[in-house]
């Protein structure tokens, strides 16, 4: 049974409306709505105005018919900027001979699209300014909400053109620097197919020797920044040379925040590697996390330090990292396992490496001062020496309460191990 | 209805049915043809597989309500005719009862009874927690209400969704954070397409074999910095190789409603997708030696999904057929006769019906037939089977392992060639492993001699088949060669066949031999077969590589194959393996216009470039001009990255970025001439992607 869908009637409807045998017919004085891909361009290039396309299947998409009547609601259209081409991609899965020939000439209309619905938003040349794919990204489907994005995706544009628009009026570095701002607006590297190619010929043409960063900033690597390093230098422990290729991207004022993440994250991978930068992989991390903490590298980065360098907490236990110089106080919070009065044993065991651990003295501290205290001197490793903590809470704890004890291992701090914290049994329930 | 009404007391109160047992082939088939009896059938064999399960429910609250649904025409015949089950089916039964549970009413519609049934046989496996089945039913049923699937989900019967229903990992269940509930949302709302683009859905997902920190995908950090991913969206963004491209793309057309699944090849993880109700289509796919992450039969090839979806869409017919199953099981030990005739029945119904097959000459042999009725059950299987004959080979094989060993010597290979003489004219429908058929056939056979004869005649049955002559050969000369007082007599059985003169010690022999072979094992696209035959053929080729300057990467031409346009006189296929691999070989096509080749890549590939050489130029190199050079991914759709005007001694055509994921390269005079091509080498260099 074919599907029902109501909209699919209304585009068809106001599509035959509207076509006349130019394929281009002009509904409002901005917005023209184009029969086909071909007709879109040539009329975006005879009026150097911008393409917009909804990607919908109306025989297969359900998510995509509201999409579809917000696009032909008068409102939207009416709302639109000056000068629009207006082109609906009906990809259909059973199309009949008409719809058959329309997908033939619409052939050639690539786009990186992930999903339908979709919109696209293209300059007069029929290169990607923005895309937004699926109901997620391209979030309500009212009129009013695709109007947003559209006029989003056409400041981009706009900004775009100023910034090759004074490119034109200079030379040399100031011209790159300007087409190079021009291509990081749109934020999508050359582009859909390489579209922008030639922006980079003209960059790397006014400034053959990159004083302006942007040449690199179009050749930088990427994710592949890690890997390369890896494979080029590590890999034949080449790591003075591996470190000056970072420092040659780092000196880059161009980079973007991700792209100085992932510098970062190649950071991290050459240290890792190498023995005498070993402690260079945290920083390397922190950095990364510093750059753009909320973004999705940054919270990688937060992520893979956790996993590394894990806190010192009653759960996890402790680890060689855990140890400063000479002896480390430590502060965990035991709010979770100190719920009432009573009788506490606190066990420090040694689990693994070359040093025991020395404790002087353990304590738990809440808001109102010193809960219960055992100062006594103890240690655990290959044999455990008086390592049992015991203490006595005769009041109901106030607020987050802490374990603070002093702790030494020895010369290279080698040493972890785990913390378990119990409630002893009462006299009353022992009987 | 009122037997219906007896029928289900007795088996609500879990009591013996009371009917007349069957006593004859007319009481067999009544039963089968009769609705209520039928179903009475349906919910013995239900009872059968449960065992005192349904006596624990049936004293649990609303116990009684369940079986009655269990036992209803709507339930227990399609969960029983939807593809192989799981015994014990304890674990179906928990997963269906927690679904009714939570939705009882909901079941009423019968796109949610489906999408239930479909659940609970999917949660009927180790691998498929029971207490999850709830959660993968209300996905899909509240995203059906939502309007967000393929609307082709509502067509889909039971089986159907079962491919659907296994959303996961290498065909199991993932816990939270893999291929899970969250990233089959994900899925749907970020990946829909129109059905056919799922099988490129897997190239949304970047290749990389390290992630952005330089961890590689084959140790554990590849993905543990990115715990705030769904897991769907972590692939898209952080990448993966073939298993996590793979699995994207399978669960993006999965999470959508339509059926796929992931697939095991050499080194290699592919998937699947159903682009029509008789059509899966290979994604990704490197070869046809495919294992199936996911079967609704025991078998896991290619062959049984083809074979599968043929016989469970035949749905009356496959109902019949069951339903007689049930008698013969129903009957095994009490009336063993009756249980054969409910066999042949069962086979009668569908002939196609291959684990019925299966069942049904287990059972026989079982029985010690004579030779006699094994040769009448050989050739009805073949009968049946003939046009899937890797499906065939699974059921005559067990008759050929009981027959062979009571039949005259005289009389063995003409018996083991009769499977031969029946698949000669069938092509597929898909390349299997053809030489597990020709290595347990010889086994049967104890002496070398007798083994040498079976493969001549296996040979002569073979000479005119597209699809099995050259693996054949292949397999002949791994079996037959390592010995050299074997291999004289292997070439000279060779000789036989192709009625001209040979012998081991003679390149002749082995030229005349591998010839056909090679250009056999191209055109059928048998890569396994054209290396193995190109490889034996090592000794016409130069043995130090030809000199030309290489691209970065690796040599994705080497493991390859090379299919021509058309050979002629002056070709030599022994040569063309060579083509693809550092010494060079050579080709040569006959005259035609838009001459040319085709290469598969040994590895799917991202290429930095090619070298291609026209044997050093020449004053035969023009017969190239112009040329020109396309790749692509699947062989059907192709990208022109060179042409040539000029002849020259070879060519070297820079690619980097511009051939990002290319299996096929094809070389071709692009003018109206008709005219001879001939090339001595084909080098593709890049990044491997697989």
């Amino acid at each position: 049974m074919p599907l029902d869908f109501r909209s699919t009637r209304l585009v068809l409807a106001i599509t035959s409306f509207a076509i006349s045998l130019t394929g281009i017919t002009t509904l409002h004085a901005a917005a023209t709505i184009a029969a086909d891909f071909p007709a879109a361009k040539q009329a975006a290039a005879t009026a150097k105005a911008d393409i917009v396309i909804l990607v919908v299947g109306s025989d297969w998409c359900k998510p995509s018919i509201p999409y579809l009547d917000a696009w032909n609601h008068p409102t939207f259209q009416q709302s639109l900027p000056d000068s629009l081409i207006l082109l609906t991609l009906d990809r259909k899965e059973s199309p009949d001979p008409a719809a058959l020939a329309l997908a033939e000439k619409n052939k050639d209309c690539s786009l990186p699209t992930r999903s339908v619905p979709a919109l696209a938003y293209l300059d007069s040349q029929g290169r990607v300014i923005a895309t937004y794919s699926g109901t997620p990204e391209l979030g309500a489907p009212t009129a009013a909400n695709l109007t947003t994005l559209i006029k989003k995706a056409a400041q981009t544009r706009e900004i775009r053109d100023k910034a090759w628009a004074r490119a034109d009026q200079l030379q040399n570095i100031r011209r790159a620097e300007y087409l190079g701002v021009g291509l990081a607006v749109m934020n999508q590297g050359l582009g859909h197919q390489n579209a922008y190619k030639s922006i980079l010929d003209d960059i790397k043409k006014a400034d053959p020797q990159d004083k302006s960063g942007y040449t690199a900033k179009y050749s930088f690597p990427g994710h592949n920044l890690a890997p390369h390093i890896l494979d080029t230098f590590v890999k034949d422990k080449k790591f003075k040379e591996a470190e000056a290729e970072l420092l040659r991207w780092h000196r880059n004022p161009q980079l973007s925040p991700e792209q100085r993440q992932q510098l970062h994250a190649a950071r991290f991978a050459l240290y890792r590697a190498w023995p005498e930068k070993s402690a260079m992989v945290r920083t390397a991390l922190e950095d990364m996390v510093k750059e753009a903490p909320a973004s999705d590298l940054g919270l990688s980065a937060k992520n893979y330090l956790l996993e590394l360098y894990p806190p010192l907490t009653l759960e996890k236990g402790w680890r060689p990292l855990h140890f400063e110089k000479g002896r480390s106080k430590w502060k965990i919070d035991v709010t979770s396992a100190i719920t009432t009065p009573g009788t506490y044993e606190l066990t420090f065991q040694y689990t693994q490496g070359a040093d025991a651990l020395q404790i002087f003295g353990a304590r738990l501290i809440d808001r109102q001062g010193v809960l219960a205290s055992d100062g006594h001197e103890g240690s655990t490793g290959s044999q455990n020496k008086d390592n049992i903590y015991r203490f006595e809470v005769k009041r109901r704890p106030v607020g987050t309460i802490y374990l603070s004890t002093e702790v030494d291992a020895g010369e290279n701090d080698n040493s972890q191990g785990t913390f378990t914290l119990k409630l002893l049994p009462s006299k009353e329930e022992k009987k | 209805m009122q037997f219906c009404a007896i029928a289900l007391f007795s088996w609500i109160t879990c009591a013996p049915l009371v009917s007349a047992a069957p006593t004859d082939e007319a009481s067999l088939t009544a039963a089968v043809d009769q609705p209520a009896q039928r179903l009475a059938s349906a919910v013995a064999e239900l009872k059968r597989l449960s065992g005192p399960l349904l006596d624990q429910i049936a004293k649990e609250p609303n116990g009684e309500r369940f079986l009655a649904f269990l036992f209803s025409e709507n339930v227990a015949p399609t969960l029983l005719n939807s593809g192989s089950i799981s015994e014990p089916f304890d674990q179906t039964i928990q997963s269906l009862l927690s679904i009714w549970r939570a939705d009882a009413s909901g079941l009423s519609d019968p796109h949610e009874l489906s999408t239930a049934l479909a659940t609970a046989l999917t949660f009927s496996e180790k691998n498929w927690p029971a207490e999850q089945a709830v959660a993968r039913y209300s996905y899909y049923r509240d995203s059906r209400r939502q309007g967000l699937l393929h609307p082709s989900f509502d067509k889909l019967l039971t089986w159907e969704k079962r491919y659907v229903m296994r959303g996961g990992g290498n065909g199991s269940h993932n816990a939270a954070n893999g291929w899970d509930n969250a990233s089959l949302v994900w899925l749907r709302d970020n990946v829909k397409l129109p059905i056919k683009d799922y099988t490129g859905a897997c190239w949304q997902a970047p290749y990389r074999l390290n992630n952005v920190f330089g961890d590689s995908i084959h140790g554990a950090n590849y993905y543990l910095p990115f715990g705030h991913y769904i897991h769907a969206e972590r692939v898209r963004e952080i990448g993966g190789v073939c298993g996590s491209l793979s699995h994207y793309g399978a669960n993006a057309a999965i999470a959508n409603g339509i059926p796929a699944l992931t697939m095991g090849e050499p080194g290699h993880c592919a998937y699947a997708v159903r682009t029509a109700a008789d059509e899966w289509t290979p994604a990704y796919s490197l070869s046809w030696e495919r294992g199936l992450h996911c079967s609704l039969w025991p078998q896991r090839t290619w062959t049984s999904l083809v074979l599968q979806n043929k016989v469970l869409a035949e749905r009356y017919a496959h109902e019949r057929s069951a339903a007689f199953l049930w008698q013969a099981r129903a009957l095994k030990n009490s009336a063993p006769d009756l249980a054969e005739d409910a066999y042949r029945l069962a086979l009668e119904s569908q002939p196609l019906h291959q684990p019925a097959w299966l069942e049904a000459v287990k059972f026989r042999l079982e029985r010690k037939p004579d030779a006699a009725s094994c040769r009448s059950m050989h050739q009805a299987a073949l009968a049946s089977l003939k046009e899937y004959p890797e499906a065939a080979w699974d059921v005559i094989s067990l008759i050929e392992a009981y027959l062979v060993p009571l039949l005259p010597e005289a009389e063995k290979i003409p018996f083991l060639t009769e499977y031969h003489k029946a698949i000669a004219k069938i092509e597929g429908p898909v390349m299997w492993h053809f030489d597990r058929c020709l290595k347990e056939q010889s086994a049967l056979l104890g002496i070398i001699e007798a083994k040498l004869a079976h493969f001549e005649a296996v040979l002569s049955c073979q000479t005119a088949s597209k699809s099995w002559f050259a693996p054949t050969i292949a397999w002949g000369q791994a079996e037959f060669t390592k010995d050299p007082a074997l291999a004289e007599k292997f070439y000279a059985a060779l000789g036989r066949a192709f009625s001209s003169s040979t012998a081991g010690e003679n390149p002749d022999g082995l030229r005349a031999a591998l010839r056909p072979a090679i250009l056999s094992a191209a055109e059928s696209n048998n890569v396994s077969a054209f290396q193995t035959l190109g490889q034996a053929a090592k000794s016409f080729l130069p043995t130090s590589p030809i000199a030309i300057e290489p691209f970065p990467g690796d040599l994705l031409s080497s493991g390859g194959l090379l299919k021509l346009s058309s050979t002629s006189g002056w070709d030599a296929p022994e040569m063309h393996w060579g083509v693809l691999e550092p010494m060079g070989g050579a080709f040569h096509t006959d005259r035609q216009v838009h001459a040319g080749c085709v290469v598969r890549l040994g590895k799917l590939g991202d290429l930095s470039g090619l070298v291609i050489v026209n044997a050093g130029g020449g004053q035969n190199g023009p017969r190239q001009i112009p040329l020109r050079v396309s790749v692509s991914e699947d062989g059907t759709q192709w990208k022109t990255v060179f042409e040539a005007t000029e002849n020259a001694p070879h060519w070297r055509i820079p690619l980097a970025g511009k051939a990002t994921r290319v299996q096929f390269i094809k070389c071709e005079r692009s003018d109206d001439r008709a005219e001879f091509f001939h090339l001595t080498a084909i080098h593709a260099y890049g990044k491997k992607l697989q």
